[in-house]
Order: structure tokens, then C-alpha cells, then sequence
């Protein structure tokens, strides 16, 4: 329970809060009244972190084992290129469902660069000397579908766009008016309004597989390609964050690492949560991406990804979709979206950006349209906390913004069309300034989930959020 | 100046956001996976009914522990026979008088850093605004330093404290100006107030030109307002979410307009300025105050008024008991606490005493173990292992594997300080561990010929054990280690490395 959160209800002018006032807030279910009994067994207090013990002491307490052990449900795969696993793990309790790969791009990714309305003139109103020109122009967008287009620098989509398997969704994001990267990165990543937030403490990936069978044996079902495990996951079981899959392993000298991970192990066997489990995670892990050769993963197709520390991410994300190793979800970030001087879509940050994000795309969507239809089981999709303003600020950039547009790829989606319904970008139609929201990114979300995802608990995914289904997936 | 009004407002919006915790959701998780809750609290009942029969007292060497443990990047033997030879109310009281301990061995170290004493001119005169090459030397030498002193200095609580406050007014120090403006608000803001009155802290806060750059209110201007700073002083420095209406967002941020900084092109660039011409002079409310128009003075005092605000005194004091004490302090100690931020005007040094004090602890003398996030990891063992260091910077990027290097968070709400965060991110500290004792963090040395002088390989855990942290093992893990060691054909540096790292792996390392 978080205190700061109730301060104030039963406070008196001293800044003392009572007993009474702390507990009486209905449903937040903490135990301040109740502080020092441990045998009460509410599972809010079951680690050491939460129960007391005093300082000084050696920790030892029993740790719960809730995974199977690695080799549960293994089943040798024949004929599989070299890079691929050993072993594939049992097969699916649920019916047959995609690999979600999200992509957030975070700082607030401009959306009328993305995806530039060039139809609506009054871009050009907005952006005098920021906007991607209408096509035929110099340096001028590729047209979509004769009101949208691509700046130059993202032309590397066309080929899924013109597949059919990439979609853009435009004038979207979550309607809140909050117009913080802070608020909105974590109201999205919840996803939920700030409005509709009281309750809601997890992320939704971490309620969607919370709520579904895992596909495999559950070893590893959540990733985050990157240092701290994004906050979409919380709540989520098997989750964790992997900097880099391909080097995950005990570091050290090789040939002492399996002695002293069995040291570490050992150390670990009776640590409290969420140490316990965390290692436990950790060696489920290690073992589950020591099966993937990663180092000499050939893409198919020639598929060439970025040498950037997202295309490289991506890169592990399409090995790990390969390998079918039952990892469900994995998300993938990229920073360095927040241009409020100096946009440049044409040569500068912006265009720089967009480069390595669609060069990302196709190299992905190159490499899983395979022959084994990789494609057809995994949907991608890129979304930021809100788009930038849709006037450009005294110094070339744009300040932050609310509508954006979302990216959505795979071969069950919708693709080659631009989903929108278009508020204009004419000062009366924009929501304080901003391109306003017409369809609100859980709708997207949710059909995904519902359509490729087997998900049967919207209601839970997504509380207090009636979706629309805008056909974005087949 | 709390009228009713502004009691009611804060108790309804109270009611309305008491909810979201994400690491209370993310336990509850967990433990429906197959946890049993009722065998964990049998546990720790068993735990605490051994530790009642060896009669620890508040004077014993447990609390001893305790005040070595919460004040300091770790446990050192030196550190260790101080406290025990002047007990620990002289040893707080020594910790809490910071000025007077003499750091010069530090000092004379921190001479290798120039950039640390220049003004935000000279660094951008003589770093950014030439070679780009030279431009990440200020950056670096900050985030260096910061490893070196939390590690080295002997004003071991008053580093806790500026640890503390950078990331409770986190910037982030990749974000464009922040990289060479930092320098000057961690030197002149947070470690000129660290131990302060919070009011001082605040104000000196408000008007950083690192502050102000980071959360935009040097773009604050009249009838073109930037909301980003008035929104998270309130919501992040002082009352905490759910303590004040958008409103009062909006009127707060038409108080500070025109609050800025002197450009690159003047001598003091940097400095606070006040631009007349961009502020709004129109009569604001701001929580049940009306504030008529009177220039900067607006904000100086809407921010002192925030800052000894008795919301703001319960969510400074729970935030500090929580980084102090416990994830999870006792109702009592944070009201005790809260009371004496507000009769002292929100002394720092006072609320810091009032926390640690023994008779604190002796209100709920049971104080549980906390996770060590990365940054406080690689200091307890370079303090307990003393490496030759060459480059302290050359840490910061072992941090940044880790997922803390130091000033890095993006969002302004800081680092988290939970142990769910950092908990559960276990193989990059266990990789670090293996790296550092291997010799393969560049410029880093440890000397473990010199560590282990004399010990045989059958003592090898257990000496490390005591180096560490005094022996505080439990028996498990010493046996776990002193297995490894048995195991190997002979004793030589590599092993006296592997039993140095796999013991820094265990889990009562991970904790303090």
C-alpha cells in the first residue's frame, strides 16, 4: 500500500493520520491496522520484504517453486536449421495464438511525420517549414493512399504496406488529457485512463497472460528486450527483462560457470521473494535462450536488420519467434522520440529516427515471411505516448501533442490501408492544440488481443473500456 | 494558511487516486502463482522468536548494525570498531554533523575531476562548445565522481541524502542542456541543502537552470503556459498525486511564469532570472490561497508554502522512512517523523535524526532488510575490497548494465526504490560481481592475493563472509561458497576471486 497515496484522508493538522482513516478506503485491501501480525497470512505480506525480521539477521526462508523444471513437456524437433533449439516445449493448453511483438516509442513520437496527412492542407497551415511535402514535391512523402503518406525516410515500409500486412491507425493514442511523458507512458502502459486508474495496478500485457494458459510451458512468457522490465508487464507471471538474449548467461570464466552457477543456485534456494523466484526466473531463462544460437541467427530473406541497438532487438525477437520456445509477448523500445527543437523528418532527428524504426520493420517482416509463415502467427505493434502539437514551436520542433498514429503489422492485419477517421488538423477540430483522438489505441489493442491472442478478458485487460473493433486485424 | 477549503479539496481528491501501487499488485501476482503467504509468516515468526531469546537490546550490536547498514554504502571493519568504541548515538551524531568530518582523502581524489568546481559557463565554454569529443567529459566526471564518493567518502549519510534527493528532483542527465548544467545544481542545489531546510532545497531546486530546462518552465510564459514543472512539483516533490486539482496545476504554473536562466552568451550563464515581461500578472488561486499579483514573488512563496505544507511533510517523511528504514515503515514512526519535519520548518538534518534516532527505532524495533540497488551494490563492495581505481567512470557504464547508472533516469520521478525493481534483475549483478573480481572492469584492480593474506582455503568463505559485512551470512550461504572452494584442487587467485564474487552473489548481499 502506498501511503502517500491516502495522506491526507484523516490527517489532522499535524500531519498524524490515524488508524481508522488509513484502513477505511474500500478495496485497497492494505493492512496498516494490522501491521506486525504475520501470521495473518495475507499474501500482500508474504515477503521479507513485508514481514518482520529483524536487522542483522541471515536470511533463509522458504522460497516457493511455482515453474517447472526445464526439461518438463521437451520434445526434439527434427530437421530444424542449426541455430534453432534442441527442444521444443509441450505444446499450447489454449488454441493456437500469435507471438505479440510491441514496440513503444518512447518521448513521444510525432505522428504527423510517421504518417504524413499531406491531404489535409492545413498541415502546411500548422508546419510552414516542418511538414513532409505533399508527393511530387521535392523531398516529398510517398503516397498511401492518396491523403497519407510516408516521408522519405520511412519508405522502407512500403513493401508490408503494399503486402498488405502493415497498417497504419491515425488520429489514435488514449484519451487522456494529461500531456506528461510520465503520466501518459505509464497510463498507457497500465492501460487505463488517469480517470479510470484507481484499481488498476498492473500492466496490461502482465493482465492478459495472467489471465490465459501459457503456450508452452510458461518458462519464459514475457520479455522485455532491454535493462528494466517495462511496466506493462507488471502483474504478468514468468516476465523478465533481457538486455541482450544472445549473451544472457553466467558471466566469468567459462569453464568454472557451471560450478559457480551451481553455487548461485544454491545460495538462492532459500532467498525470499522476489529474489527467490527472480533466480529462479533468471536459470529458467539462461537455460530456455542457451538454446537459441543466436550469434549466428540467419535472418531469411536477406533481411538485413539495423545495427542499432532496437534492430538488434528486433532481431532476437524473430529468432525467439522461430525457436517457438513459448515466450508470448516481447516488447522492444526505442527512445529519443522528444524533438521539441530541430524536428528535421527530412534530414534531421526525426528522419534519423524513422529510418531505424522502419528499416527495423521490414528487416522483421522480410524475415518472417518465410517459408514456414512465420508471419502469419506474430503481430507487431508500435504505438507512443502521444504525438507532438500540431503547430511547430519558434524552434523548428513540436511540443508535446496528444492524437498519433499507431503502427500495426503481421500476416493476419488489415493491412496496405491507413485507418483513420480524420479529425483535421484546422484549429477548430484540434483538442487544445493537439491532433485530437478518434480512436483510442485499446480498440486496436484489444481486437488484437481478441482476434491473434485468444484473449477471452478484455474486461480485465482493458477496465472500463468498451472496444470498438475497427477491423484492424482478419 | 490551510483554510477548510483547502482541507476539503485535498481529503476528496485524496479519495479518489488512493489506489495504484504497482509493486503491491505485482507481489499479489506473484503469490497467486502458488505462493504460501502462511509458510513465509511462519518464518519470519520463527526468525523473530529466536532473535527475542538471544536478548538483542537496543544498545546491543544488532542496532549497531542496523545504523552502519542504513547510513552508509556498507559495512567496513574500520567503520565497524568506530561505532562499537563510541556507541551509536555519538556515531549518528558524528554522521549528522557532516561538515565536521574530515574527508580530504576524498577531496584530494576529487581534484582529478576539474569540471566539478567550474560554473555552467566555463563547462560550456571549455567543453560543449568545442570538440565533441570533449563534450561527454563533464557528464562523465559527474556521474564518475558520484561512484567515487558514495564508495569513499566519510560523510557516508550525507551521500545517502544526496542520493535521495537526486533522484527525488531527478533530471536526467542525457537530456541535451541537463548534460552540462547538472554539474552545477548537484554541487550548489542538492549538495549544498542535502541535510538543509527542505524549503531551501526546494527554491534552490526551482530555479536550477538544469530544473528548469528539464521540466520546461523556462518556456513557462504568460498566456502561453508550460504546465511540466507546476504539475510535478506539486505531484512528485511535494504533495504527492492526488493532493491537488488540474486547476490548481494551471494556477500554480501562471505563478512561476518568466522564471528563467541566463543564456550560453552571458558570463553567468545559468543563473536564475526573473523575465517581468513574460510573467503573468493577473491574481491567481492556487489550493485555497489567492495570490495577488507581486512578480517572482509569486512562486517563491507558493513553493514555500508547498514545502512546509503538512501534506508535504507526511509524503517527504514516509518517502525518507522508506529509503532510511523500510519499504514498509510503521504508521507511528512516519507520523513521529512528520511531526518533527513540521516543528523544525522541515529541517533535514532533524527528520534525518528523528528517523534513525535509537529511541525511533526503539518504537518499532523491527527494521526490514531492503534490496541494494545496483549503484549502492558496487559501492559496499568496492568500500569492502578497496580496488586500485584508475577511472571511476569506468563503473558507470558497469551500472549502466545493471539499469541504474547514476542520473539516467528518464522520467522525473526517479530511480524506483522498490524491491520488486530491483530484485528481480539478478544475472547483471551477478555478471558485474564475476567482471569486477576478475579483473575486467578496465583501470580496476582488487588485489585478492592481498585480501586473502594468510587465510587457507578451508577459511576462504568465512574470512569473505566477515570482510563483507561483518559475517552476517547465513550459514547456507557460506557453505554454498566454501563448497566451491573445497571442490578446487588448489588454492591460487583465480579461486580466491570466484569465492570473493559468488559471495557478493548471495542473497544477504543483495540486501542491507
Amino acid at each position: 500500500m502506498k501511503h502517500d497515496d491516502i495522506l491526507g484522508a484523516g490527517m489532522d493538522a499535524s500531519g498524524v493520520v490515524s488508524e481508522q482513516a488509513r484502513c477505511e478506503h474500500a478495496g485497497c485491501g492494505h493492512a496498516d491496522g494490522e501491521r506486525g501480525d504475520t501470521e495473518r497470512g495475507d499474501s500482500e505480506r508474504g515477503d521479507i520484504f513485508r514481514s518482520d525480521i529483524e536487522v542483522g539477521t541471515p536470511l533463509t526462508m522458504n522460497r516457493r517453486k511455482f515453474l517447472g523444471s526445464t526439461a518438463a513437456g521437451a520434445a526434439v524437433i527434427a530437421s530444424a536449421p542449426a541455430w534453432m533449439p534442441r527442444v521444443s516445449y509441450g505444446s499450447s493448453t489454449g488454441p493456437a495464438r500469435d507471438t505479440l511483438v510491441v514496440i513503444f516509442l518512447r518521448g513521444g513520437a510525432d505522428g504527423l511525420s510517421l504518417c504524413v496527412p499531406y491531404g489535409d492542407p492545413e498541415l502546411y497551415n500548422r508546419r510552414p517549414t516542418i511538414a513532409v511535402l505533399p508527393p511530387g514535391s521535392t523531398d516529398g512523402a510517398t503516397s498511401l493512399d492518396g491523403f497519407f503518406g510516408l516521408a522519405p525516410a520511412s519508405t522502407p515500409l512500403l513493401p508490408a504496406y503494399q503486402a498488405g500486412h502493415l497498417a497504419f491507425v491515425h488520429a489514435t493514442g488514449l484519451s487522456d488529457p494529461s500531456r506528461s511523458h510520465f503520466d501518459m507512458q505509464k497510463w498507457m502502459e497500465y492501460g487505463v485512463t488517469s480517470a479510470q486508474s484507481v484499481g488498476v495496478t498492473t500492466g496490461w500485457i502482465g493482465r492478459y497472460l495472467q489471465a490465459i494458459a501459457p503456450t508452452g510451458a510458461g518458462l519464459l512468457r514475457g520479455m522485455g528486450i532491454g535493462q528494466i522490465l517495462p511496466r506493462s508487464f507488471i502483474g504478468g507471471p514468468a516476465s523478465l527483462a533481457v538486455a541482450d538474449p544472445g549473451t544472457f548467461t553466467i558471466g566469468g570464466t567459462a569453464s568454472t560457470a557451471s560450478a559457480r552457477r551451481a553455487v548461485i543456485a544454491a545460495e538462492y534456494a532459500n532467498a525470499p521473494d522476489p529474489l527467490g523466484y527472480s533466480a529462479t526466473n533468471t536459470f529458467d531463462t539462461i537455460d530456455l535462450l542457451a538454446l537459441i544460437d543466436f550469434a549466428n541467427y540467419t535472418p531469411a530473406n536477406g533481411a538485413v536488420y539495423p545495427t542499432s541497438t532496437f534492430g538488434q532487438g528486433l532481431k532476437s525477437a524473430a529468432a525467439l519467434i522461430k525457436a517457438q520456445v513459448g515466450v508470448e509477448v516481447i516488447e522492444v523500445d526505442v527512445t529519443g522520440w522528444d524533438l521539441h527543437s530541430s524536428l528535421g523528418p527530412i534530414t534531421g532527428s526525426m528522419a534519423t529516427r524513422m529510418d531505424d524504426l522502419t528499416r527495423g520493420l521490414a528487416a522483421l517482416h522480410a524475415d518472417l515471411n518465410d517459408a514456414a509463415q512465420n508471419l502469419s502467427r506474430t503481430t507487431v505493434v508500435a504505438m507512443s505516448e502521444f504525438g507532438r502539437r500540431a503547430s511547430q514551436n519558434g524552434s523548428s520542433g513540436a511540443d508535446h501533442g496528444h492524437g498519433n498514429c499507431m503502427i500495426v503489422m503481421g500476416g493476419h492485419v488489415n493491412g496496405g490501408q491507413v485507418l483513420a477517421t480524420w479529425p483535421g488538423l484546422a484549429p477548430a477540430n484540434l483538442d487544445n492544440g493537439d491532433l485530437a483522438i478518434t480512436v483510442d489505441y485499446r480498440d486496436i489493442l484489444s481486437e488484437i488481443l481478441a482476434d491473434r491472442m485468444a484473449c477471452t478478458s478484455l474486461g480485465t485487460v482493458f477496465p472500463g473500456w468498451a472496444p470498438t473493433m475497427r477491423g484492424i486485424t482478419s | 494558511m490551510t483554510s477548510p477549503h483547502d482541507e476539503g479539496v485535498l481529503v476528496q481528491s485524496v479519495r479518489c487516486e488512493a489506489l495504484p501501487d504497482p509493486a503491491a499488485a505485482a507481489r499479489r501476482s506473484f503469490l497467486t502463482l502458488g505462493a504460501s503467504a502462511a509458510i513465509l509468516a511462519g518464518f519470519a515468526s520463527k526468525l523473530r522468536a529466536q532473535q527475542s531469546s538471544t536478548g538483542a537490546t537496543v544498545n546491543g550490536p544488532r542496532n549497531q548494525y542496523f545504523l552502519l547498514d542504513r547510513s552508509s554504502y556498507g559495512w567496513t571493519s574500520a567503520s565497524w570498531a568506530h561505532i562499537q568504541a563510541i556507541g551509536y548515538d555519538a556515531f549518528l551524531e558524528e554522521q549528522l554533523a557532516f561538515e565536521l568530518i574530515d574527508d580530504s582523502a576524498l577531496n584530494g581524489m576529487l581534484a582529478g575531476f576539474p569540471t566539478l568546481t567550474l560554473t555552467s559557463k566555463q563547462i560550456y565554454d571549455q567543453y560543449v562548445n568545442v570538440t565533441p569529443s570533449q563534450q561527454q567529459v563533464p557528464v562523465l566526471e559527474l556521474e564518475g565522481a558520484t561512484v567515487l564518493r558514495a564508495a569513499l567518502t566519510k560523510r557516508q549519510l550525507f551521500e545517502r541524502m544526496v542520493e535521495f534527493w537526486t533522484d527525488h528532483f531527478n533530471e536526467d542527465h542525457s537530456d541535451s542542456a541537463v548534460q552540462w548544467l547538472k554539474t552545477t545544481e548537484d554541487r550548489d542545489v542538492i549538495r549544498a541543502h542535502a541535510m538543509g531546510r527542505f524549503t531551501d532545497l526546494l527554491l534552490a531546486d526551482a530555479k536550477s537552470a538544469s530544473m528548469l530546462f528539464y521540466l520546461d518552465n523556462y518556456r513557462n510564459f504568460a498566456g502561453s503556459p508550460n504546465e511540466n514543472y507546476a504539475r510535478e512539483v506539486m505531484e512528485l516533490h511535494t504533495l504527492g498525486v492526488g493532493n491537488y486539482t488540474e486547476t490548481d496545476v494551471q494556477e500554480l504554473a501562471r505563478c512561476i511564469t518568466g522564471w528563467q536562466f541566463y543564456p550560453q552568451n552571458q558570463p553567468n550563464y545559468g543563473d536564475f532570472r526573473f523575465s517581468p515581461t513574460q510573467h503573468d500578472n493577473g491574481t491567481k488561486h492556487v489550493l485555497g490561497q489567492t495570490i495577488l499579483p507581486n512578480g517572482v514573488t509569486e512562486g517563491e512563496q507558493m513553493l514555500a508554502f508547498l514545502a512546509t505544507h503538512f501534506v508535504t511533510a507526511h509524503f517527504i517523511s514516509l518517502k525518507m522512512c522508506r529509503w532510511l528504514l523500510s519499504y514498509d515503515p510503521p504508521v507511528e514512526t512516519v507520523n513521529t517523523v512528520a511531526r518533527t519535519f513540521l516543528a523544525t520548518g522541515g529541517d533535514i538534518r532533524a527528520t534525518v535524526r528523528r528517523i534513525l534516532a535509537r529511541d525511533t527505532f526503539a518504537l518499532a524495533p523491527m527494521v526490514l532488510p531492503k534490496v541494494k540497488r545496483p549503484f549502492h551494490l558496487v559501492a559496499a563492495v568496492v568500500r569492502a575490497t578497496s580496488p586500485t581505481v584508475t577511472q571511476w567512470s569506468r563503473f558507470v557504464s558497469e551500472l549502466a548494465l545493471m539499469g541504474h547508472q547514476p542520473m539516467r533516469w528518464t522520467s522525473p520521478d526517479g530511480y524506483p526504490d522498490t524491491a520488486e525493481d530491483w530484485g528481480t534483475l539478478l544475472l547483471p549483478r551477478w555478471s558485474f560481481l564475476a567482471k569486477y573480481f576478475n579483473n575486467q572492469v578496465p583501470t580496476v584492480t582488487v588485489n585478492v592475493a592481498q585480501i586473502f593474506s594468510g587465510i587457507p582455503k578451508s577459511g576462504l568463505a568465512a574470512f569473505a563472509a566477515q570482510l563483507l559485512n561483518g559475517g552476517r551470512f547465513s550459514p547456507d550461504e557460506i557453505a554454498a561458497v566454501q563448497g566451491y572452494a573445497d571442490a578446487a584442487p588448489t588454492l591460487n587467485d583465480p579461486l580466491r576471486r570466484d569465492v570473493m564474487a559468488l559471495m557478493c552473489s548471495t542473497p544477504s548481499f543483495q540486501m542491507y
